[in-house]
């Protein structure tokens, strides 16, 4: 029949061109969301992130850190205890996330795992905006504020931990910045001189100076050696080839110091003699005891990243003798972060061991009021027997009392190094050390002043920290 | 006298599809309702279509009840979503857009109730066509841009403060006058086309028509930089030569002239080199020159299956959405999902526009009137879908029924009005069958 034919294959035409328009259709919705919702000029991605309505952050106390609120009609992230700043991080739609921001990113904006009927429905289905989950930080805000309160205008890092959970008290970097005003600020924040963006505590790698002497006294308190053994001509300075010079932070009296004295002053002589009177000493292992080759993080946070900081001697300035020594002494290429220092103390503070350091606490979900405690996965490494530790807490305890002049300030059981470090042109000081009140779990905390050679004043700092310790606990 | 079962069955179903699609445009507009704060305006636009289908059916039902049950709920749906999409993205345009469903629904009504408007078309082509160029003309010379914009093509003429598109009723008319001069033809240049002697070499009859639609759609192009109803006219043009002529080398020709003319015109004109070049890479661009295409794909993207939501998209990304852009706001908001139900629908209209005009048994301008009106209003969706998809360039033709502009929607509901009356016309199937 005349047409008849030509309509029929103008019919099958028209379907295979709507079957090939349905298939582009489902080529772009179904594997669009994978190439084209990524795409950062595509517009929809930040409107959908400022649309989610992000958890709010608390500290251990369930004080109120961080939270999202609306503004004029847009959801704005507001910072409320300057003291967190730094732990916390900021959540910028220009700039991104960072520090606890970013290490709890899927929780706090709601786009991790979608676990009920309900949240499937809401955010496949009605594509509802996501609202994430509160969480609750291991952090104690009111150290925090005695800490940063303390240490002023001080380019600084410090760190407090549970010694026996390894959940972060305090965790401290300065200089920092005002997440709240962000945006406003970036272009002067990031050239601006003291970098603070870069987390010290978790970040800075810092050569270890006297700080390295806690590991040469454990490996003393280890083999049986007589800590009380005096040396000869311990107060005198060290002067390298290259012109540096090690001496005692504190000036001591007498002449002739054990490695405890030593300890006490930081003295670096007898620590050479000690090293250099055993041959078989094998550094690296004893190094390796407390994994130093595998710096310790905080899951999710940054971790360790070499800086401008460092300056150590190229074996073209010192011979290899030289070299080893100012490795046993601190002033190699050894570095380690104020966090992984904290961990260390933490095994002293206990029976030797320590548990990975973890700053969550707990989860809430959305329209819930039950906090579900985090169980984090807790690897514990063990750095020292419980003789050696129970050794060097003694010998913490003298040096605290010893930089204190004999007073007793506080409650606590308190052990405490103060340790110097020299890194090229610049100086850092630390301290580090335990605190332990009555009844209660230890903590071991560790305090990180760089350009500062001034022992009294990380002594002031450290005993407001003490004061806040003994109020707290 | 009683109605008969079958008339009574096709009645209810005709009820049934104007209850589905008046629920599913309520369903649209009460979400955009609840998503806006303030906006009365989304009901009057509603009521607005309830009265139109409502007199649409009504009308229909009593003064030509033998009319394809189909076409009418089919044009009202997608004219409803049409609103419901215009009303969540531009809610001034929404308001005109059914001020125009007002004047389509009446002009469907006149065309489909007009006992000898066929007759007229064909008897009349000459000075319907003489009129048609004489409109094109005008806007050549007088035409003007709603937008005001000084670069933007002048498609439009205006009548006080309303504005049509002449090239729009160009559709109709050009439908009309190819069915009824190919309808005379048809015998001899099917005879023509099969003649065993001149198998090698094309008829007159067929290359003369052929290089006249294509130099007026030349015309069209040059004059009014209208790639998009050029490549249609001619488009339509060609499926109808090969329908009356039964030979597949009309369409291989006609698709070398398109590629002649296209590869001219890219060379020529900035607008068409624009649009040929987005289309081949527009991801370079995504931010500039392809900012429209990449955010349409986007909108897909975004939609996924079930859709964002009615309101609850970003679709305003897209320039001008409401307008060429509409199919993909419609998949943004209610996905995959809702792309498949328009393509459900243009694929059902389709088939009942092919379907009336294979009813028409030795009518062949009937059948050719019902072929290439079905073909109009669907290649032009085809053209429009495609290209907001990558899958052919933009050539700015609107989505039928759904898009926004008075011009179309009152061509498209004209169309449809002419398939119903196509429908019911006494055909030796019908009369085969007995009513």
């Amino acid at each position: 029949m005349a047409f008849s034919r030509g309509i029929r294959h103008l019919l099958l035409g028209s379907l295979a061109c709507l079957l090939l328009i349905g298939l582009s259709a489902t080529y772009w919705a179904i594997t669009g969301p994978d190439s084209l919702l990524l795409r950062a000029d595509n517009p929809r991605v930040i409107e959908a992130l400022a649309a989610i309505q992000r958890g709010s952050v608390f500290d251990r106390n369930q004080k109120l850190l961080a939270e999202t609120v609306s503004q004029d009609g847009a959801l704005t992230r507001r910072y409320l205890r300057p003291s967190t700043y730094s732990a916390i991080g900021y959540y910028s739609l220009r700039y991104g996330v960072s520090g606890v921001e970013s290490a709890f990113d899927a929780l706090l904006s709601g786009s991790s795992e979608i676990r009920t009927l309900q949240e499937f429905v809401n955010r496949r289905l009605l594509n509802r905006p996501q609202i994430g989950s509160d969480i609750k930080l291991t952090i104690d805000a009111a150290l925090q504020d005695a800490l940063v309160e303390a240490l002023g205008d001080a380019r600084a890092a410090a760190v407090v931990l549970d010694a026996q959970s390894g959940g972060v008290l305090a965790l401290i970097s300065l200089p920092t910045y005002d997440p709240n005003t962000l945006e406003d600020d970036w272009e002067y924040l990031i050239e601006a001189d003291g970098q603070p963006f870069f987390n010290r505590a978790l970040q800075g790698q810092y050569q270890l100076g006297g700080a390295i002497y806690t590991v040469l006294l454990a490996h003393a308190a280890a083999s049986d050696f007589d800590l009380s053994q005096r040396f000869s001509q311990s107060s005198a300075p060290i002067e390298f080839q290259d012109g540096m010079t090690l001496a005692c932070v504190i000036k001591p009296k007498q002449t002739e110091l054990s490695l405890a004295d030593a300890y006490a002053y930081g003295c670096p002589a007898p620590f050479k003699d000690f090293y250099l009177r055993d041959p078989i000493l094998n550094l690296d292992s004893v190094l390796a005891t407390f994994a130093f080759a595998n710096p310790i993080t905080l899951n999710g946070l940054p971790g360790p990243e070499r800086t401008e900081l460092l300056a150590t001697p190229s074996e073209a300035q010192v011979d290899a003798e030289t070299l080893a020594l100012r490795s046993a002494l601190g002033q190699g290429d050894l570095t380690t972060t104020p966090l992984h220092m904290a961990a260390i103390m933490a095994a002293i503070a206990t029976d030797g061991n320590v548990s990975s350091p973890y700053i969550q606490a707990a989860t809430r979900s959305p329209r819930t009021d039950q906090w579900k405690s985090n169980s984090p996965e807790s690897t514990v490494i063990s750095m020292l027997s419980a003789d050696v530790a129970r050794k060097l807490r003694l010998v913490l305890r003298e040096t605290w009392f010893t930089l204190q002049h004999g007073a007793v300030s506080g409650r606590g059981d308190v052990g405490a190094q103060i340790a110097q470090s020299q890194s090229g042109e610049s100086a850092q000081i630390w301290l580090n050390g335990f605190f332990q009140a009555t009844d209660k779990t230890p903590v071991s905390f560790v305090i990180l002043l760089e350009d500062s050679e001034d022992p009294q004043a990380m002594l002031a700092i450290g005993q407001a920290m003490i004061r806040a310790l003994d109020e707290l606990f | 006298m009683r109605p008969s079962v079958e008339l009574q069955n096709t009645r209810l179903l005709h009820i049934l599809l104007h209850v589905v699609a008046g629920l599913f445009v309520f369903a649209g507009m009460a979400s955009i309702s609840l998503t806006r704060t303030s906006g009365s305006g989304v009901w009057n636009a509603f009521a607005v279509w309830i009265a139109c289908a409502l007199a649409g059916a009504v009308l229909l039902n009593r003064y030509l009840p033998a009319h394809d049950r189909l076409l009418f709920p089919l044009a009202m749906l997608l004219s409803g979503w049409g609103l419901v999409v215009i009303y969540r993205l531009a809610p001034p345009f929404a308001e005109r857009q059914a001020f125009w469903l007002v004047i389509s629904v009446g002009a469907l009504l006149v065309v489909a109730l007009a006992p000898h408007i066929l007759s007229w078309l064909r008897i009349y082509r000459y000075v319907v066509l003489a009129l048609a160029l004489l409109l094109l003309l005008a806007t050549i010379v007088f035409g003007r841009n709603p937008s005001g914009f000084a670069f933007a093509p002048r498609l439009w003429l205006s009548l006080g403060a309303f504005y049509f598109q002449p090239s729009e009723i160009m559709k109709i008319i050009l439908v009309a006058f190819m069915a009824s001069y190919l309808g005379e033809q048809s015998a001899a240049i099917r005879a023509d086309a099969h003649d065993g002697a001149r198998t090698r070499s094309l008829s007159p009859r067929l290359v003369g028509p052929m290089l006249l639609m294509w130099l007026l759609s030349l015309v069209i192009l040059v004059w009014q930089r209208d790639l998009g109803a050029a490549t249609l006219l001619f488009v339509v043009f060609l499926l109808l030569l090969y329908l009356a002529s039964g030979d597949l080398r009309i369409l291989l020709g006609g698709a070398l002239l398109i590629i002649i003319a296209a590869l001219a015109a890219y060379h020529l004109f900035d607008v068409v080199r624009l649009r040929v070049d987005i289309w081949l890479n527009p991801w370079p661009e995504a931010d500039g020159r392809a900012y429209q295409i990449v955010q349409s794909l986007m909108a897909f993207g975004a939609g996924g299956i079930f859709g964002a939501g009615v309101g609850l998209g970003s679709p305003g990304y897209i320039p001008v959405a409401h307008s060429d852009f509409v199919f993909a706001a419609l998949a943004e908001e209610w996905g995959l999902l809702g792309v498949i139900c328009v393509l459900s629908c243009f694929a059902v209209l389709a088939l009942r526009g092919l379907k009336i005009g294979l009813a028409h048994s030795g009518r062949a301008f009937h059948k050719l009137l019902a072929t290439g009106l079905t073909m109009m209003l669907f290649v032009q969706a085809l053209m429009i879908m495609a290209g907001v998809l990558k899958l052919l360039p933009l050539t700015g033709v609107t989505l039928p029924f759904v898009s926004y502009g008075g011009s179309s929607l009152l061509v498209c509901f004209t169309m449809i009005g002419l398939l119903l009356r196509l429908s019911t016309m006494d055909t030796p199937t019908r009369r085969a069958g007995g009513r």
